[in-house]
């Protein structure tokens, strides 16, 4: 009767230290956060059409058709190899222009143009990474003035941070590297 | 010279007569029938068994009873009068319990999103093999900070079948540390609304609506539980667990963040707090006392935790050395 007395009298300080603990242990063993981007961002790489390989651009202008402000993706003068361009979730297409400010090439008529034409689903990526659009694309159109070709090496566009875009710029007749 | 060759040729005479008696002695094979082939095991029978009026027993340095025969001499341990271990000393049919997880409402009490209530059933066959049943419900409904979603399970049940393993099956019961099985399964939905996605480039705003979508997911657990007896049949019980997704039904929308039973998807461990009733199935049969020849009284009541109960049988008589 005493060993169950004392035994009543701890139980609440073994109950809750046991349940801190125990909670803290789930806790940290459960904390993983999200790994992937919390949207689809389509990511593009720039290539040589000649070479096939990836290079690294500083004269490019490169923003959305439409966008707010006419702001712009990339800096003007920075070195990007690569680029994330985002689509619009609330239309079908998205299409964005290539501008080349070097001095030999800075002229209006030769800028590219890509438009992305694609179909957007509600997608519940984790509880961490949220809610987004994931993409799929359908057909994708180009001007080839600076560009080559543009290919898509993954159609669906969902929150892992890969590749998906090759944008193909012709070097031989320039340089080797833009 | 006569005499001596004639004496010579007699031993030779003699000696040649009596090597063909010789050499067939050698050839004869030894008889064998029934009573010489258990001869041994007669006369091994005979050494080995002790005339009982001459007993006596003496205790010897280690609490062993040994019994003397005084006319041989001979010594031998009482195999009776040592405790033995019996692989289980609870009966077969020994208790049931019900008990009621309170894991998850003291973590909703402390901001858990998710869960709800589980109740289990067990049926403890020795105090060692322990069939386990559990049910509950589930329900999830959480919108995260830093994160502009709403997620919403409705109310759905879940079940888990499975096995605990007691491994102080023949200590006290007030104490049982066991490892457990499971297989779980729900059948539940999930929807995320009120979901804005804001593009700081095109700074677009859209409501996502993923629509509700209908899973059974199946899942394992491997678990360990402590749990001891608080007072008369209630005992208290911790349980450490790690499950993983065994199967779940293709979704096109996403996967589900909580599956009832479970937890969240990316929880490995989960933890389990509860209360439990259990009553005793075991009859409470009367004591009664028998004798077998040649014993002190054996009682049959239920082994009492701690002390190890007198074996049944007939002395099986071990041989030791005479101490010197």
């Amino acid at each position: 009767m005493k060993n169950i007395d004392s035994r009543l009298r701890l139980l609440p300080a073994i109950a809750v230290a046991a349940i801190a603990a125990m909670t803290a242990v789930v806790e940290s063993c459960n904390d993983i956060g999200c790994t992937d981007l919390r949207s689809s961002i389509p990511f593009a790489g720039f290539y040589s059409a000649s070479t096939e390989t990836q290079i690294s651009v500083d004269s490019l202008l490169i923003g959305g058709i439409g966008a707010p402000h006419d702001s712009l993706l990339t800096d003007s003068g920075a070195i990007t190899s690569s680029l994330y361009l985002p689509f619009r979730s609330d239309k079908t297409s998205t299409s964005f222009f290539i501008k080349y400010v070097e001095k030999a090439l800075d002229f209006p008529e030769l800028a590219d143009t890509i438009t992305f034409e694609y179909t957007s689903t509600p997608y519940f990526a984790s509880a961490d990474c949220g809610a987004m659009f994931v993409y799929d694309i359908t057909a994708v159109d180009y001007t080839r003035h600076i560009v080559d070709s543009v290919a898509i090496t993954d159609s669906l566009v969902n929150n892992f941070d890969m590749e998906r875009i090759k944008i193909f710029f012709r070097t031989s007749e320039t340089d080797d590297q833009q | 010279m006569r005499r001596i060759l004639l004496t010579i040729i007699t031993i030779v005479a003699a000696v040649l007569l009596s090597m063909p008696a010789t050499a067939q002695r050698r050839r004869i094979n030894p008889i064998e029938n029934p009573a010489t082939r258990t001869q041994h095991i007669n006369n091994k029978a005979r050494t080995d068994t002790l005339d009982r009026t001459n007993i006596v027993e003496k205790t010897d340095a280690r609490g062993n009873i040994i019994l003397v025969d005084t006319v041989t001499g001979k010594e031998v341990v009482d195999s009776t009068q040592i405790p033995i271990v019996p692989p289980m000393i609870y009966p077969l049919v020994y208790s049931a319990s019900i008990s009621v997880n309170l894991w998850d409402p003291i973590m909703r009490a402390l901001g858990q999103k998710y869960g709800l209530v589980e109740f289990s059933g067990e049926f403890n066959m020795h105090n060692r093999y322990i069939p386990v049943f559990e049910f509950g419900f589930g329900q999830a409904d959480n919108t995260p900070d830093g994160n502009n979603y709403h997620y919403r399970s409705p109310l759905a049940p879940y079940f888990r079948i499975g096995m605990n393993y007691n491994f102080l099956f023949n200590s006290s019961p007030d104490y049982m540390a066991m490892a457990g099985i499971r297989y779980g399964f729900s059948p539940f939905s999930f929807s995320v609304d009120g979901t804005n996605t804001n593009s700081s480039y095109w700074q677009d705003e859209n409501i996502i609506q993923v629509p509700s979508q209908n899973v059974t997911a199946g899942y394992f657990a491997l678990l360990f539980n402590l749990r001891i007896r608080i007072s008369g049949p209630v005992y208290l019980g911790w349980a450490f667990s790690y499950h993983s997704i065994l199967h779940e039904s293709k979704t096109p929308y996403g996967k589900p963040w909580y599956i009832p039973g479970y937890g969240t998807r990316t929880s490995a461990i989960s933890g389990a707090f509860s209360v439990t009733y259990t009553l005793d199935l075991t009859g409470r049969k009367k004591r009664r006392e028998r004798t077998l020849p040649g014993t002190s009284p054996i009682t049959d009541e239920l082994p009492i935790p701690g002390n190890p109960p007198v074996r049944e049988t007939i002395i099986e008589e071990t041989e030791i050395q005479p101490e010197p």
